[in-house]
C-alpha cells in the first residue's frame, strides 16, 4: 500500500507555489469595474483633453490602466499620460499644477479594443493620501487621437439601444418604459457633435397611457462641453423619482452638423437611474479644466504590490483564514486524488 | 474487470467521497456570499417556499400591477400566489441588505454603481427564477426549517451545504459508470477525477442554483444507464464481458451506490415474496427495473430545470443502446410512453410557469437554434467552461479557453475512433451512450440560444468518459497509467490555477474601487 504523506506534501508543495505566485501578481489598488465597458467619451482632442481626478489611499503609485478603444483607421498617434498631483485645497485648479509624471501608451490588446492601455511611470513617493489627477492627450502634440477612453456613469443602467451605422443628422427620438426609479441621464451615441460650438439640449416627455398629449417633464443639458467624435453624449436632468413603469419620449435638439449615431430600428441611447455615492476616494472625470462630477473614467491604478502588500489585504478583508484553509483542504484533496491514481496500480496482486 | 481497475467497494467509495468533499470545500471557503451565479433569486424561491408558499396562487398580473411593485416581485407573485407583495419584498430585502454589507456590488463589473438598490430589478433586470420548475426549492427548503429566524446570508450557506452533498453524489455516480464503462485500466479513476478537478465542475459544489440538483439526477441517470446497459444479462455485456469480478462488482452496487439500491433490490425480486410465484414476471421486472428507475430519475430532472432533459436523453440513448429493446418491443413501447408522459406533464409545467427555455414558436426556435451556434455564443460557452468568476464577469487571465476547446475536440475525435476500434479497456456502448448525452445537452443548450458553461456540467460524466476515451485511444496499454498520472498532474495544477490566481484573486483581492 502506498503511503498518501508524499502526494499531500507534493499536492502541498504546488499549492503553496499557486498561492504565493498568486498573491505575488499585481493587484489594482484602484479599479471602476464596468464590464461591457458601452459608453467611450469619443477621440481625444488636444485641446479637450479627458481626465479623471483621484485619490490615493496605497503608497507607490506607479500604473494606470485606461479602458480604450481605437475609434478610426489610424492607430498613431497614441495617447500620453500626464499625473499631476494637485492640493486638496486646488481641487478646483488641478489643471494648473505642475505635471508630476509622464508616461506612454502600452496597448495590451491584439485589435481596437475595448482593452486597456497601460501607462507605467515611476513610483510616486508618499502617494497615499494625496489627490491626483491624470489626463490624455495625443502623442507628438498632434491636435487628435482616434484612442477613446470610456467613461461610467455612478448610477444604473435602464433601457437602451444599440451603437450602428445609420448615421442621422436631423432632431432625433427615442421613446421607452423606464424600469427603475429616478431616470436621471439620457446618453446618445454621436459620431460628431460640436457642444463647445452650439447648444445642444433633451427635451424629455412623459407619454401617458391613456394617449393625451405627452407633457414635457424635463429638459437635459448637455454634460460634456466639448467636441465629441464617435463617443457618448450625456444629457443631465433632475432625477425623477416616480419614473418606473412610466413611457417617456427623448427628443434630442440638435446643432448644426451634428451627427447621431444608431440602427434602422433608431439611435443609440441609454438611460440611467440615479446617481449613486461612490468611493471618496473617486472625485470625477475631468474635461480641460472642467470637472464633470458623477461620472468616472474606467480606469484602475496600481501602487505598491506583491505578497507582503496582497497579504496584507487579504488579512485587512478577513480572508487570510480562508486562504490557508483552502490550501490545506486544496492540498488534501489533490494529494488524495494523485494517491488514487497510484494506489489502484499498487493493490494489484 | 481486471485487478488493476479499481472495484466498486463501498471502501473506494468512501475514499472518492472524501475527496470530492475536500476539494468541494475549497471552493466553499473562497466563494464569497452570494457570488454563485442567480444565487438571490433561487435563495428567495427557497425562502418562500420554506414560508408555507410553494404552490402556485393563480395570481396573474396585469399592467397595471406595475405601480405596485418591481418586475421581479410581481414575477414572484405570480409563482407564489399566496404570498403577497409585502412578504415578497422584505424576503428580497433581506436579501439584499446581506449583498449590501458583503460588497457585493463591488464585485460584479456589470452591476450599477449605486448600491441603494431597492429589489432584485436593479441587480439584473427581468431576471427571475420564478419560472423554474419547483423540485430544487421543495428539496432544499426544509434545510431552512432547522434555523427558522436565521438571516439570509446563514440561509445561503446551510443551502449552499446541500451543495456540497450533491457534489460527492455527482461524482460517486461518475465514479460508478466510469467503472462499468472501463473494466481495465485507469480510465475509470482518471474519468471521476476529471468530474471532480474540473474547477468550473467543482465550483458547483459551493453554489446555490438549481444547476446542481440537475446535475445529481442527470449523473445518477448516467451511472444507472450504465448498470443497465453493461450488467451481465445484457448482450451487450455477454459480448464484452471477458470479466472476472462482475458478479462482485454487481455485490457491492447497491453498498458502493445507495442511489442505486433501488435498483437493484428490485433487480433481485425473485427473493422476494409473492413475486417468486411467477418467474417470468419477476423476470421482465428484473430485465425492466432500471429502466424504470431510469424514466423516474429523468422526472426528477426534469422537474428541477429545462437542463435536467438530458436525463431524459439518458433514458432515450440507453433504449436504443440496450439489445432487450428491439426483442421486446413491448416493453420498449410501454418505457418509452411512460417517458414521453414524464416529457408532457414537465413541458406543461414549464410552459405554465413562463419558462423562457421552452417555445412552441418555430420562429423563434430557428433563431435561438442560429444564436445558438453562433461564433459568439460558443466562444462564451467556451470561455465558462473553462473559468469566469465573479457572475461571470471577469475571465481566467491569461485565457486558455482557445487551447483548453481545441484540445478537448481533438480527445472527443480520438475519442470516437477508440470506440469504434472496440478498444478491451472500454465498452464501446457506454462510450456511445456518453456520446449521446452530451450531443444531446449540446443541442438543448443551442434551442435556448444562450451557452454557458454551467448548462452543460449535467452531463460532465460523460463528456470526461469521452475525453479519457480519447487520451487512451491510441495508446498501448502499458502507457495509459503514465499518460493517466501526466493529465491528472496537468489538471490538479490548472485546477490550483482556477483556485487561487482566478477564484481567490478575483473574489477577494480584485474587487475594490
Amino acid at each position: 500500500m502506498t503511503s498518501r504523506i508524499p502526494f499531500i506534501l507534493l499536492a502541498g508543495l504546488i499549492g503553496s507555489f499557486l498561492l504565493i505566485t498568486a498573491l505575488g501578481k499585481e493587484v489594482a489598488d484602484l479599479d471602476i469595474r464596468v464590464s461591457i465597458p458601452r459608453t467611450p467619451t469619443g477621440k481625444t482632442f488636444l485641446n479637450f483633453p479627458p481626465g479623471q481626478l483621484f485619490r490615493c489611499d496605497f503608497q507607490d503609485l506607479q500604473r494606470i490602466d485606461l479602458k480604450l478603444i481605437q475609434q478610426g483607421g489610424e492607430r498613431e498617434p497614441e495617447l500620453v499620460l500626464e499625473l499631476r498631483r494637485v492640493p486638496e485645497d486646488q481641487l478646483e485648479r488641478f489643471a494648473s499644477q505642475p505635471v508630476l509624471r509622464s508616461a506612454k501608451m502600452e496597448w495590451t490588446g491584439d485589435g481596437k479594443g475595448p482593452d486597456w492601455a497601460v501607462f507605467r511611470f515611476d513610483p510616486v513617493p508618499n502617494s497615499k493620501g494625496g489627490l491626483f489627477h491624470l489626463r490624455l492627450l495625443p502623442a507628438q502634440g498632434r491636435e487628435l487621437s482616434n484612442w477613446a477612453p470610456f467613461v461610467s456613469m455612478r448610477s444604473t443602467l435602464g433601457t437602451f439601444a444599440p451603437w450602428g451605422p445609420v448615421v442621422r443628422t436631423q432632431d432625433v427620438q427615442v421613446e421607452f418604459q423606464s424600469p427603475f426609479w429616478d431616470l436621471a441621464c439620457l446618453a446618445f451615441g454621436a459620431d460628431g457633435l460640436d457642444a463647445a460650438a452650439a447648444h445642444s439640449y433633451v427635451d424629455l416627455f412623459e407619454v401617458p397611457e391613456d394617449g393625451s398629449e405627452p407633457k414635457l417633464v424635463r429638459q437635459g443639458e448637455l454634460h460634456h462641453q466639448g467636441p465629441i467624435a464617435s463617443g457618448y453624449a450625456f444629457f443631465l436632468f433632475d432625477p425623477i423619482p416616480e419614473s418606473r413603469w412610466k413611457r417617456y419620449r427623448a427628443v434630442l435638439h440638435m446643432p448644426k452638423n451634428g451627427r447621431i449615431v444608431g440602427t434602422d430600428s433608431g439611435p443609440a441611447y441609454l438611460a440611467y437611474h440615479g446617481l449613486g455615492e461612490v468611493s471618496r476616494e473617486l472625485v470625477g472625470q475631468t474635461l480641460g479644466p472642467n470637472l464633470l462630477p458623477g461620472r468616472d473614467l474606467i480606469f484602475r491604478a496600481y501602487g505598491e504590490d506583491g505578497l507582503p502588500s496582497n497579504w496584507a489585504l487579504l488579512k485587512k478583508r478577513g480572508a487570510s483564514g480562508r486562504f490557508l484553509l483552502a490550501l490545506v483542504l486544496w492540498s488534501l484533496a489533490a494529494g488524495l486524488a494523485l494517491h488514487a491514481l497510484v494506489a489502484a496500480r499498487s493493490q494489484r496482486p | 474487470m481486471s485487478p488493476d481497475a479499481p472495484a466498486i467497494t463501498l471502501r473506494n467509495a468512501w475514499a472518492i467521497a472524501v475527496l470530492a468533499l475536500l476539494h468541494g470545500l475549497v471552493y466553499f471557503v473562497l466563494l464569497p456570499h452570494w457570488m454563485g451565479e442567480d444565487e438571490p433569486w433561487h435563495l428567495e424561491n427557497v425562502i418562500l417556499v420554506s414560508d408555507g408558499y410553494g404552490l402556485p396562487g393563480g395570481y396573474e398580473f396585469k399592467a397595471s400591477d406595475r405601480d405596485l411593485a418591481p418586475l421581479s416581485v410581481l414575477q414572484a407573485r405570480r409563482r407564489f400566489g399566496h404570498a403577497d407583495f409585502e412578504t415578497i419584498s422584505a424576503v428580497e430585502r433581506s436579501i439584499l441588505d446581506s449583498m449590501r454589507d458583503k460588497g457585493y456590488w463591488r464585485r460584479v463589473d456589470w452591476l450599477g454603481r449605486d448600491d441603494s438598490v431597492e429589489s432584485f430589478d436593479e441587480v439584473e433586470y427581468a431576471i427571475t427564477a420564478a419560472h423554474q420548475p419547483p423540485l430544487y426549492y421543495f428539496v432544499t427548503a426544509p434545510l431552512l426549517w432547522l434555523f427558522p429566524h436565521a438571516e439570509a446570508r446563514f440561509q445561503l450557506l446551510l443551502v449552499r451545504f446541500f451543495s456540497l452533498f450533491l457534489f460527492m453524489g455527482v461524482v460517486l455516480c461518475t465514479w460508478y459508470a466510469a467503472s462499468r464503462a472501463f473494466p481495465q485500466g485507469p480510465g475509470a479513476m482518471l474519468t471521476t477525477l476529471l468530474v471532480a478537478f474540473w474547477p468550473m465542475s467543482a465550483r458547483g459544489a459551493a453554489v446555490v442554483n438549481n444547476d446542481v440538483l440537475t446535475r445529481f439526477w442527470v449523473a445518477l441517470a448516467f451511472a444507472v444507464a450504465a448498470y443497465w446497459l453493461t450488467r451481465p444479462d445484457s448482450a451487450s455485456a455477454s459480448a464484452e464481458a471477458e470479466v472476472s469480478n462482475e458478479s462482485r462488482a454487481q455485490a457491492h452496487i447497491g453498498t458502493a451506490n445507495p442511489a442505486l439500491l433501488a435498483a437493484n433490490s428490485v433487480s433481485h425480486a425473485e427473493v422476494t415474496p409473492g413475486s417468486g410465484a411467477n418467474p417470468a414476471r419477476s423476470r421482465a421486472l428484473r430485465r425492466w427495473a432500471p429502466a424504470a428507475a431510469l424514466v423516474c430519475i429523468a422526472a426528477l430532472g426534469l422537474f428541477t430545470k429545462t437542463s435536467g432533459a438530458s436525463a431524459a436523453a439518458i433514458v432515450i440513448f440507453a433504449v436504443l443502446l440496450h439489445p432487450s429493446s428491439w426483442k421486446r418491443m413491448r416493453g420498449t413501447a410501454l418505457l418509452l410512453l411512460g417517458l414521453g408522459a414524464v416529457i408532457a406533464a414537465a413541458a406543461s409545467v414549464w410552459i405554465a410557469s413562463h419558462n423562457p427555455g421552452v417555445t412552441l414558436n418555430l420562429k423563434d426556435l430557428a433563431t435561438r437554434l442560429k444564436e445558438g451556434f453562433s461564433a459568439e455564443n460558443i466562444a462564451d460557452l467556451r470561455s465558462t467552461l473553462i473559468g469566469r468568476f465573479n457572475w461571470e464577469s471577469r475571465p481566467l487571465t491569461p485565457d486558455w479557453s482557445p487551447a483548453i476547446g481545441l484540445g478537448a475536440l481533438i480527445l472527443f475525435a480520438l475519442g470516437i475512433a477508440g470506440a469504434l476500434l472496440r478498444r478491451p479497456w472500454l465498452r464501446a456502448r457506454l462510450f456511445w451512450l456518453a456520446f449521446g448525452t452530451g450531443a444531446a445537452q449540446l443541442i438543448l443548450m443551442a434551442f435556448r440560444g444562450v451557452s454557458r458553461g454551467r448548462y452543460l456540467m449535467p452531463v460532465a460524466p460523460a463528456l470526461a468518459l469521452m475525453l479519457v476515451v480519447g487520451l487512451f485511444a491510441l495508446l498501448p496499454a502499458r502507457w495509459q497509467r503514465p499518460v493517466a498520472m501526466l493529465f491528472l498532474v496537468a489538471l490538479v495544477t490548472f485546477d490550483g490555477y482556477f483556485v487561487f490566481h482566478g477564484l481567490g484573486r478575483e473574489a477577494w483581492l480584485n474587487w475594490r474601487w
